[in-house]
């Protein structure tokens, strides 16, 4: 009896990924900020997985917020992290690290990650991980329905980015992805900075630079020149 | 959005600030000052004039970075602006 149950509530897992996964394409996404730690809080309370006598290090870093559907974000982050979790599986006490780093090709792009030191893969088959019931892993070893990386890359697509994998056989696993929306992901914003000392000015623009708040700005340095700006000729 | 400090040579901050508060076609505009001086008077008179927010600037050059940056991701990421913020004409 205990076999049919578990096969029952396999396939129940499958039809409700699968479900998930076709509802991805007809649904509407709303776009607004998302603050991307909190939201990588909240998915993490909701992975509940009971590792037996393991312990799981979750280091999440200061996440950069970006533009996105709140829902379909946690559910990036839901399913990243459940792999994580569960790929790690082979040690006893494991490491997770959620992060980001600036896209070397945009000024605007943000990439996050999720990286373990878990079971890895096999990068010869790395262009297998994200196809949907596509397993690298058995199943006896390691439980699943194969449509997790799916959802996570139909959601990224609709957000006009990308995601894509490293790992290593028992080297760990790193998903990176790049939620950037081609048209407005970043709310762009003119800004006039009014400010006489450089060393000031240099710094404010650099630290806008610096952390992708990539904007117009517009440099004063005195009272007069400001007035201009704003109601003489070049209007702001 | 405007980032005004308030020393400035030539014409004084808060007068920007006025004049821009007063005016129908800047006064959307939110103001942000960041100045290095936090004296009640200047604090008062800001306020007056309807600034949206004072930041003193850290001395340390790390801390103003950051300053600048949860500046930057409040004002363009989470706070939200009317479409139009020069509105043209006047509604009669």
């Amino acid at each position: 009896m205990t076999i049919i149950r578990k096969a029952a509530v396999q396939a129940g897992e499958l039809i409700d990924d699968l479900l998930e996964f076709s509802r991805l394409g007809r649904q509407g996404v709303s776009f607004r900020s998302v603050m991307m730690t909190d939201l990588v809080r909240e998915a993490a309370d909701e992975v509940r997985m009971v590792p037996e006598g393991r312990r799981i290090d979750l280091v999440v870093g200061e996440l950069p917020p970006c533009r996105g559907d709140h829902r379909l974000l946690k559910l990036v982050w839901i399913n990243l992290l459940t792999n994580a979790f569960k790929y790690t599986k082979n040690r006893n006490e494991a490491r997770v690290e959620v992060g980001w780093m600036p896209d070397d090709a945009s000024a605007e792009g943000i990439t996050y990650f999720v990286k373990d030191d878990g079971i890895g893969f096999d990068m010869k088959y790395v262009h297998k991980l994200f196809g949907v019931f596509q397993r690298l892993h058995r199943k006896e070893d390691f439980d699943g329905t194969g449509v997790g990386l799916a959802i996570v890359q139909r959601i990224v697509q609709r957000h006009g980015g990308r995601v894509w994998a490293e790992g290593k056989v028992n080297g760990g696993g790193h998903i990176l992805f790049l939620p950037r929306k081609s048209h407005g992901m970043m709310n762009v914003m003119e800004i006039l900075l009014i400010e006489d000392n450089p060393e000031d000015v240099e710094i404010t623009l650099r630290a806008f630079q610096k952390y992708q708040l990539a904007n117009k700005i517009h440099v004063v340095r005195d009272g007069e020149e400001a007035l201009e700006c704003l109601f003489g000729t070049g209007r702001i | 959005m405007i980032l005004l400090d308030l020393k400035l040579p030539k014409v004084d901050g808060i007068e920007i600030l006025q004049r821009c508060k007063s005016d129908p076609r800047t006064k959307r505009i939110p103001v942000v000052v960041l100045t290095s001086a936090r004296e009640e008077r200047d604090l008062a008179d800001s306020y007056n004039f309807g600034i949206n927010s004072y930041v003193v600037k850290p001395v340390n050059f790390l801390k103003f970075t950051e300053s600048v940056r949860q500046i930057g991701l409040y004002w363009i990421l989470l706070n939200q602006l009317p479409l139009e913020i020069h509105p043209e004409r006047q509604m009669s």
